[in-house]
């Protein structure tokens, strides 16, 4: 059980210290936009998805048996997180790859703001979660975990140096 | 039960959300799968033969790669978060035994974000050698193909749940493996990986076939856009390969339709009765209970012999199964306009061969360039007609014989306010992508 719990936590907190450091960097730049991409992440920003995703789905996966209710619990607040994702998606195309000009216009200040409300949103959710299952506390879907940690240690060591070399290069 | 709110029918806005996310996800997942592959098979051109030409082709479509990702990376997490919370449904019934898979995608999805990063950030590091490179776009690849396979066995299981016993309301005597290598899953797999190959290498084409229309560099002898030509060839060749193993997994998935989903292939083919030399439909509408109106004409036999290699197969017709149990009738109009898609696609790949391997008098290469430029946008219809009927052709179920996709649907009413949200900034996503792509490719150019 509480492996179930570390499997979600460690990666959310992966994330969450991740997208803070996004936040900070569009705030950041908004005083120096001719900074370019050079200003924000640009290839790590998969990999800061790609933790959300895990979180999200070994979450779920784990505890399949409640989704009907632990989804309801997390609906809105995960859905206006995934609504302010695709802002900053939308904002991040414009000012990176279709914009010319680096004057700060609205859309800076739209794409802070959609890190601020996904950052919030996603802090209720988790905390929303917790909640129910520290309320509820739910059976959890353990016999994954034999065929899944083995995996993710796999993965993790493959994976690890590229992480390196990428937020390196960074 | 889902009710009625300001923004509409719960079940309604759910669908409209589901279906529009998976739509316009799915452009991204085509290229996603395609261009890892044609990105190292242009590298490995560019070391191979030592041309800097085929190494500038393969970091530009790897930067293309790049952007395509970031709308990839986000339409794939409202999917994932809808199949998770818009359809609990389907999980609370089946997680204990397709929710591995869920957990697969995970992995392949860090190895395909990882190394993209790494290949992206060590193009001309002179510490990478060549090979190296190679070998984390090779990872690309297995990371994407992964992912598709985890994915694509979800939504085999979803239409014909095995590895399990239904017991008293309860499942029972779970066998992870046998639900996610399936039958279902290898056909199916196996027949969307094709399809998007062959897609997504037909559009790429179309855009190479456009410039060198546009530049009337009609003659191969033209060595300024020799290389361009090259690509097309390339191209074409790599669509038309996939294109003919196509043709191999869609009598595969025809068989297996016939045999494990037959009530779907009953109302694609409007097939009412259980008999023997079955004709294959083509055109009409289904009119009242069991009948056909509209123009519409009929090939004997030919259902019963896609079905089981025989006109004396006996195909089950719709009347063998419950009016409740039956998908909508339409998916038979859309079967008919996918394979209309796919005729013209016959067509003009048949004239791409004769024009550029033949060359007949009669006909030049600048007809040949304007058929190969449209012909990615009627594979691209086909492909997003083929999950139409494979999802709408599953209705009334999420998960085949178990659970309705109305069972399936979340308690809370909060998706209607999102429903309708999430298919307009698709929109905004894809119109700013568009830009981005367009811009990237001009300032490649001007490089």
């Amino acid at each position: 059980m509480i492996l179930a719990y570390i499997l979600f936590l460690v990666p959310l907190l992966l994330f969450v210290t991740a997208f803070l450091y996004e936040t900070w960097l569009s705030f950041r730049r908004l005083r120096n936009p001719k900074a370019g991409r050079t200003g924000y992440v640009n290839a790590t920003w998969e990999i800061t998805h790609t933790l959300l995703i895990l979180t999200v789905v070994v979450l779920l996966m784990m505890f399949t048996q409640s989704i009907t209710d632990l989804a309801s619990a997390i609906f809105l607040s995960t859905f206006i997180a995934a609504a302010a994702l695709v802002v900053r998606a939308v904002c991040y195309i414009y000012i990176f790859y279709v914009r010319t000009g680096t004057k700060t216009d609205a859309i800076d200040w739209t794409f802070f703001l959609s890190h601020v409300v996904a950052a919030l949103f996603l802090v209720i959710t988790v905390l929303e979660a917790l909640w129910f299952l520290f309320k509820n506390r739910p059976e959890a879907n353990t016999q994954f975990l034999p065929y899944y940690i083995p995996g993710l240690i796999v993965v993790i060591a493959l994976t690890a140096l590229p992480i390196l070399v990428v937020y390196k290069t960074k | 039960m889902h009710s009625i709110s300001l923004f509409g029918d719960a079940l309604v806005a759910s669908r409209v959300l589901m279906g529009d996310s998976l739509g316009f996800h799915i452009i991204f997942v085509l290229f996603s799968l395609t261009l890892p592959i044609l990105v190292c098979w242009f590298e490995w051109l560019g070391i191979r033969k030592k041309d800097p030409k085929y190494t500038a082709t393969a970091k530009l479509w790897s930067k293309v790669m790049a952007v395509l990702v970031i709308t990839g990376v986000i339409s794939g997490t409202i999917i994932a978060l809808q199949m998770s919370l818009v359809w609990p449904g389907i999980l609370q019934f089946g997680g204990k035994v397709i929710g591995l898979p869920f957990l697969f995608e995970t992995y392949a999805f860090l190895i395909e974000a990882v190394f993209l990063a790494l290949y992206m950030v060590t193009w001309n590091n002179k510490r990478v050698s060549p090979y190296l490179h190679l070998t984390f776009g090779l990872f690309i690849v297995f990371g994407a193909t992964l992912s598709a396979f985890a994915i694509t066995a979800i939504n085999s299981w979803m239409n014909y749940p095995t590895g399990f016993d239904y017991v008293n309301g309860q499942v029972t005597n779970i066998h992870v493996w046998s639900a996610i290598f399936s039958r279902t899953a290898f056909i199916e797999f196996s027949h969307s990986m094709l399809a998007y190959y062959m897609t997504a290498s037909l559009i790429i084409a179309g855009l190479y076939a456009f410039k060198l229309l546009r530049h009337r560099s009609k003659d191969r002898a033209q060595k300024q856009y020799a290389h361009d030509w090259a690509i097309l060839n390339n191209l074409v060749v790599f669509a038309i390969v996939a294109f003919l193993l196509l043709f191999v997994t869609a009598d595969l998935t025809g068989k297996y339709l016939a045999k494990y989903e037959p009530v779907k292939l009953a109302a694609i083919e409007l097939n009412y009765n259980t008999q023997g030399n079955v004709p294959l439909i083509i055109g009409g509408v289904a009119s009242g209970t069991d009948g056909i109106s509209g123009p519409h004409f009929e090939i004997p036999g030919a259902l019963s012999f896609l079905a089981g290699s025989s006109t004396n197969t006996v195909v089950l017709g719709l009347n063998d199964f419950n009016a409740s149990d039956r998908p909508p009738l339409y998916v038979h109009t859309l079967f008919d306009i996918k394979m209309t898609a796919m005729n013209i696609l016959v067509a003009i790949l048949g004239l791409y061969v004769l024009v550029r391997w033949f060359k007949p008098k009669w006909l030049n290469n600048a007809w040949a360039l304007i058929a190969v430029g449209f012909v990615g946008y009627f594979a691209l219809l086909s492909v997003e007609l083929g999950w139409m009927l494979t999802e709408i052709g599953r209705q009334p179920w999420a998960v085949r014989g178990y659970v309705t996709t109305t069972e399936a649907l979340t308690k809370t009413h909060d998706i209607t306010s999102f429903g309708y949200f999430f298919p307009l900034s698709y929109v905004v996503l894809f119109a700013v992508t568009f830009l981005a792509l367009v811009k990237l490719v001009k300032s490649e150019r001007k490089a």
